[in-house]
């Protein structure tokens, strides 16, 4: 059984393959924002490389957001496709979380990944990574004002922890981050931005444990609303 | 294929309508699902679209499933997949493009690429089998208002187009100033009934001597005025009146830049497409001139005229049988012309 993981949420589009035993063949698309054009080729190489066949899949998992609303659209489109015209299930991976999951994380770390929301927020959350496969959610994903986010993160971190900030919001709010006050440091490997290799590692994981849904029913998580609803409903407060 | 019928499935999603349909032989329509998003809309004033690509990707699979389901045909008895990566709002392209991508490759499938307003214009060909190029095409909707020759079925020459706002655009824009909310053209078309289209005369914008070219972009000014200086006066506004004034404003120079464009091009046949094509007036007044010069008008009917995937389906059955495919790294493009987009569009072969 392989599950085939689609990650389009970040700057670069990535997917994967991932067996039970948790080997993983993945393709990362080096030209930043071409998702649309990149993604099917790049499964359609990922598939030949690993010499496998539709039959072969098992479940098709994608990052299912927050991140760049477009694409998160992408990734979960082509997914919902697949997995309807391949009769396979879907399976939600939640992009913060999967930022713990990458290889070069050693256990012990408090992963927070943090994406940039505009309007002065950030899409972030907080993920004890206690073993290679294995985490624990210490603050839930949300889109937080970054002061806030940083006052729970100090109150929830343990004395022997670092943090290790990764996400395309380090870049755009590393002032705020570099007033945090405990053991922290920022990212310098794949570990900076959404992969599909560390999300099929988290998928593995749902997969397991019966957390799937199918293609009619699978969803994108934006954590956010559109602005002209959010405008209509500040005009309907008032 | 199936009972020796070539059966083309197609998917579009340019503006807020996700639509995907099965056509047999490219002009028997085995299916025409549409799922219209006006309600969504209606709240915000028009079509936002954010909200229509969270739509698209909610509706898709469905629609997708009802179309195959309602045409009583399984996927792999499809010949190609057909899809209209531009010209519309590139959110909402990128949902119907990015699931045609993932179903061709899917089901193994040839991916067509099919110009939007092609596919408007191609729409005539699913009720008129014996309507063949070449011919005159008057394009209008909310986001077009062309005048295009069909010279070959894939070969097409811009005679006039708007140098400003698009026909669909005025209409929604005057809806709105009137107060009659949205969408704007079928709310005008609808009052307009009651007016007198005499009473309030608008200006007739025909731009140089012998151009083909449109203007509306002055005449929402010139409604706001009238309104404006009616208010000044004391004077009560009739709404029905302003909005037949109006709409025969915009109605006239349609007909009479048509009549030119035959004329210039010696057609002799006339295809009516796109959302405004639904236009009552519009229709009426077309087919009198047409009678008037001789000129075959072809006209489809509402279904076919709004967006719908039966149409992009047609243009997609046209180009696989002159070969032009379009490869899984198809990208959309939102501001696609007509002039140039054909090419691109097939700037890639299959496979
Ligand atoms: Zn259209």
């Amino acid at each position: 059984m392989t599950i085939l993981t689609i990650e389009t949420t970040g700057p670069l589009a990535s997917v994967a393959l991932i067996d039970q035993d948790r080997n993983v063949l993945e393709r990362v698309n080096d030209t930043r924002y071409s998702h649309l054009e990149e993604l099917v080729p790049m499964i359609r190489a990922l598939m030949s490389e690993g010499g496998k066949d539709p039959e072969d899949i098992g479940a098709i998992a994608v990052s299912r957001g927050p991140g760049s609303f477009t694409g998160i659209r992408i990734g979960m489109t082509t997914a919902k496709a697949l997995a309807q015209v391949w009769e396979k299930p879907v399976i939600e991976v939640p992009t913060l979380k999967s930022f713990a999951y990458h290889p070069g994380i050693a256990p012990g770390t408090l992963t927070v990944p943090v994406l940039d929301a505009r309007r002065n927020q950030v899409y972030a959350g907080a993920y004890r990574k206690i073993a290679a496969y294995q985490d624990v959610e210490v603050i839930e994903e949300k889109a937080w004002a970054p002061d806030e986010f940083l006052a729970l993160l100090a109150d929830r971190q343990r004395a022997e922890e670092t943090v290790l900030f990764c996400g395309d919001g380090v870049p755009v709010y590393c002032d705020v981050l570099n007033r945090y006050p405990g053991p922290f440091r920022f990212s310098a490997g794949a570990e900076t931005v959404q992969r599909a290799g560390a999300a099929a590692q988290l998928a593995l994981n749902l997969y397991r444990d019966g957390i799937v849904t199918d293609a009619f029913r699978s969803e994108p998580v934006y954590l956010r609303q559109s602005e002209a609803e959010r405008k209509l409903q500040e005009k309907c407060a008032k | 294929m199936k009972d020796g019928k070539h059966l083309t499935l197609a998917i579009e999603t340019s503006c807020d309508e996700t639509a995907v349909a099965v056509l047999a032989d490219g002009r028997i329509i085995l299916s025409n699902v549409i799922s219209s998003q006006i309600d969504v809309h209606r709240v915000f004033g028009g079509v936002v679209p954010e909200i229509a690509s969270r739509h698209h990707l909610k509706n898709l699979n469905l629609v997708f499933a009802a179309a195959l389901d309602e045409a009583e045909v399984s996927l792999q008895e499809i010949d190609e997949i057909g899809v209209a990566p531009g010209p519309g709002l590139a959110g909402a392209l990128l949902m119907g493009t990015a699931f045609a991508k993932a179903v061709a490759f899917a089901a193994q499938k040839p991916l067509v690429a099919v110009h939007h307003i092609q596919a408007h214009i191609m729409a005539n060909l699913i009720e008129h089998p014996e309507l063949r190029p070449p011919f005159m095409a008057l394009v209008v909707s909310g986001g077009h208002t062309h005048l295009i020759g069909v010279e070959e079925y894939n070969r097409f020459r811009i005679w006039g187009k708007t140098r400003d706002d698009a026909a669909g655009e005025a209409f929604d824009k005057v809806a709105r100033v009137l107060g009659l909310g949205y969408p704007g053209g079928p709310r005008i078309d609808e009052v307009a009934r009651q007016g007198d289209p005499d009473a309030v005369p608008f200006k007739r914008v025909y731009l140089e001597k012998d151009s083909l070219d449109f203007s509306f972009s002055g005449i929402k000014t010139g409604v706001i005025n009238y309104l404006h200086t009616q208010k000044q006066r004391g004077h009560s506004v009739n709404v029905q009146d302003v909005a037949a004034g109006f709409q025969m404003s915009v109605v006239d120079v349609l007909v009479d830049k048509a009549a030119m464009a035959l004329e210039q091009s010696g057609y002799r046949r006339l295809v009516l497409a796109g959302g405004v094509a639904s236009n009552s007036m519009l229709r009426e007044k077309l087919r009198a001139a047409c009678k008037r010069n001789g000129t075959e008008l072809y006209i489809p009917s509402p279904i076919l005229c709004t967006d719908n995937a039966a149409m992009v389906a047609c243009a997609a059955y046209h180009k696989q049988r002159l070969g032009l495919f379009a490869d899984l790294y198809l990208d959309v493009w939102p501001g696609l012309s007509i002039e140039t987009g054909l090419a691109l569009l097939d700037a890639k072969s299959h496979n």
